[in-house]
């Protein structure tokens, strides 16, 4: 794994980190690459998604000095899409970021 | 309010969905059980609680934006014209419907209006036209719901703007609006969280009331047993030292408010003593501070000494250390004291004092302003006890008076206060707001009186409460409440006696007291264990008969004042 994809590994758990503070305990996310964000699985409500991805993108800005309009993509928030894990979302910012993931 | 479970509603014109999570995920007391109004429904809402259609609240916050709820405002944002008058004439009724709201809650929060920083108005002029400008009709807005609400027992104003200026560019994010029309980023709902648990601890009388301090490299630059005290770093033209110079106006300040100072050094006292009489630059002086313990002692030990010396408990103590081991001796060794993390740059002195909350206060008294003297007085009461030939005749010597007083207004903010911040002897730590006291007060067969203690060394000031109730023949002590400034000087006594008497006049022939153990009120219990009260088998209620003589000590003068006395506030 090269600096980048560690650097958005991060920030996803950074952001994962502010969202769980305010999550009960029983439902917070777990730091765990397969963790369901959302679809039949996951937990997190519309404004928590919502709330996820600005901390992605707030900390893509500040870390890795890049600017992606997430919020703006749709295909992002489908219940089959990025988001479905933590995996799959680190995924798909690694390949917005055209980062090699290997 | 339950002290450790307290409900809050949310009324709020934007999405508050985290900050209500937010708030009951904060593991500090109290523990919040949130509730939210219908989303954007603030007038029906706060009708509602208004009416009493809405079920009664224990704390509810009410959290605008200016231009969804002052439509002015919102066409003066959209650059039309609209007078100032006619803003704040909405703001007036705004005002009203919030201020009849808080009839249905025991207290409300009400955060000012802000508007995101990105928006100038009129940008030079945008404080100059007063007709015009978003920023000079937000500051008068703002101001108008300050005074309207300054004399409202029950709702208390909270700085929002502050929050923001915290959190910075961040605090308001265009997408979370659009996406959630959510108004605020989560950091500046956490800076709201840990103001409103600030303000309901303040409520509950959890205030801390004691900041004791370590001398060397805290109150000043260096060891002073090195260098001696023309030695240390302190004021002159030097960063660190003016840093110092300003920690202890940051002290001083803090007093000024009511908060006890003392001293917890590792020191030769006449060394640490000649510094604080002697430095020219030395804010706080020996009589600054309520009391000390400086010898080279472990500091826990000595910290209870203190503690105890003063009257107060360790649960309204602070402690402030640059050294990290004697933090975390206190730390461990007596966890009630509350010990903050310090910074080790004394630069930041200021700024971590200044952010500590757990000195908010829900009133400010006069007797707040005064305890440091009272303390004073009370150092000098001891050192007469020391001369005198037994606690009896150093007792004879005060020339101690009691004023026993009804509930008036001059008195009752004071009242309420001493109520709640009360711990130790407290016989039941009732918590209440001013108005439900007031209710209480004026229900059938209560009673209720204040005490004012002074003696020659000064005034100590309404320092005692007492309120029955009467049941059939029985009537039962519902507050018995003394300061600890005044303890065990027969002011008890004297509480009790005129329940005794109160009961007589009534024609009730027993009196109850049952004490309602915490944490906090054990020496309440031993009063009670020897009062001459008979106790009750399997419990901590107590009984008297009334037909037997209760005489107040023969050493404290006391005088009655009727409800038509007049009466300093």
């Amino acid at each position: 794994m090269n600096s980048t994809s560690q650097a958005i590994r991060t920030i996803v758990y950074s952001a994962i980190t502010a969202l769980n503070e305010e999550l009960p305990k029983g439902e917070r996310v777990e730091f765990k690459g397969d963790c369901r964000l959302i679809g039949p699985r996951g937990n997190l409500s519309s404004l928590q998604v919502v709330n996820l991805v600005i901390h992605v993108e707030e900390g893509i800005a500040e870390h890795i000095g890049a600017e992606l309009e997430l919020t703006v993509n749709e295909e992002l928030f489908n219940q089959d899409g990025p988001l479905q894990t933590v995996d799959t979302l680190i995924a798909y910012l690694s390949k917005a970021l055209a980062v090699d993931n290997g | 309010m339950d002290r450790q479970n307290v409900s809050v509603y949310l009324v709020a014109d934007f999405t508050v969905g985290s900050f209500a999570a937010l708030l009951e995920q904060d593991i500090t007391a109290p523990h919040l059980t949130v509730t939210e109004a219908p989303y954007n429904q603030v007038e029906p809402a706060l009708l509602a609680l208004a009416d009493g259609t809405s079920s009664a609240k224990e704390v509810v916050f009410v959290w605008t934006r200016p231009e969804a709820v002052i439509g002015s405002f919102a066409k003066l944002l959209r650059g039309e014209a609209v007078s100032i008058a006619r803003i704040l004439e909405e703001v007036k009724v705004f005002c009203e419907t919030v201020a009849r709201a808080a009839a249905g809650c025991e207290c409300l929060f009400i955060p000012l209006w802000t508007v995101p920083a990105h928006l100038r108005g009129l940008g030079l002029l945008d404080l100059k036209l007063q007709e015009q400008g978003i920023g000079a009709a937000l500051m008068q807005m703002n101001g108008l719901v300050l005074e309207r609400f300054s004399t409202e027992h029950n709702i208390y104003p909270l700085n929002a703007a502050r929050w923001i200026q915290q959190v910075g560019e961040r605090s308001f994010n265009p997408k979370q609006w659009y996406l959630g029309k959510v108004r605020f980023a989560n950091e500046v709902f956490k800076e709201a969280v840990l103001d409103l648990k600030a303000g309901l601890s303040a409520l509950n009388g959890d205030a801390r009331k004691l900041l004791i301090v370590d001398l060397d490299n805290t109150l000043w630059g260096g060891i002073v047993g090195d260098t001696g005290w023309a030695g240390i770093t302190l004021g002159g033209h030097d960063a660190v030292g003016e840093a110092f110079v300003d920690f202890q106006r940051g002290l001083k300040a803090l007093k000024q408010r009511g908060i006890l100072l003392g001293i917890l050094s590792k020191n030769d006292e006449s060394v640490a003593m000649e510094a604080l009489t002697r430095h020219p630059e030395m804010v706080l002086r020996p009589d600054d501070f309520a009391g000390w313990r400086i010898s080279w002692s472990d500091k826990a030990e000595k910290m209870v000494e203190l503690v105890m010396e003063l009257n107060l408990g360790l649960q309204s103590t602070v402690f402030i250390d640059d050294s990290a081991f004697e933090r975390g001796r206190i730390r461990e060794s007596l966890p009630e004291v509350l010990v903050p993390d310090w910074p080790s740059n004394p630069m930041l002195f200021v700024k971590a004092l200044e952010g500590l909350r757990c000195f908010d206060a829900a009133t400010l008294t006069d007797e707040d302003r005064n305890r440091h003297a009272t303390y004073l007085e009370e150092r000098r009461r001891d050192g007469s006890m020391r001369q005198a030939m037994s606690p009896e005749a150093w007792l004879e010597t005060l020339e101690m008076r009691i004023q026993v007083e009804p509930l008036q207004p001059g008195n009752l903010a004071r009242v309420v206060q001493l109520l709640n911040k009360t711990n130790q002897m407290n016989l039941r730590t009732r918590r209440m707001t001013v108005d439900s006291f007031q209710e209480w007060c004026g229900g059938e067969n209560r009673f209720f009186r204040a005490f004012r203690v002074s003696d020659r060394f000064g005034d100590s000031g309404l320092t005692a409460l007492l309120s029955l109730e009467r049941s059939g023949a029985q009537a039962e002590i519902i507050d018995f409440v003394v300061s600890c400034r005044v303890l065990k000087r027969g002011v008890e006594e004297v509480l009790v006696s005129r329940a005794v008497e109160q009961c007589r006049r009534m024609g009730v022939g027993r009196l109850v007291a049952t004490c309602l153990l915490t944490e906090k009120n054990g020496p309440c219990l031993t009063f009670w264990e020897s009062s001459g009260f008979k106790r009750q088998e399997a419990g901590h209620s107590f009984t008297f008969d009334t037909h037997q003589p209760y005489d107040p000590p023969a050493h404290i003068e006391i005088t009655e004042l009727t409800a038509g006395d007049s009466q300093e506030s």
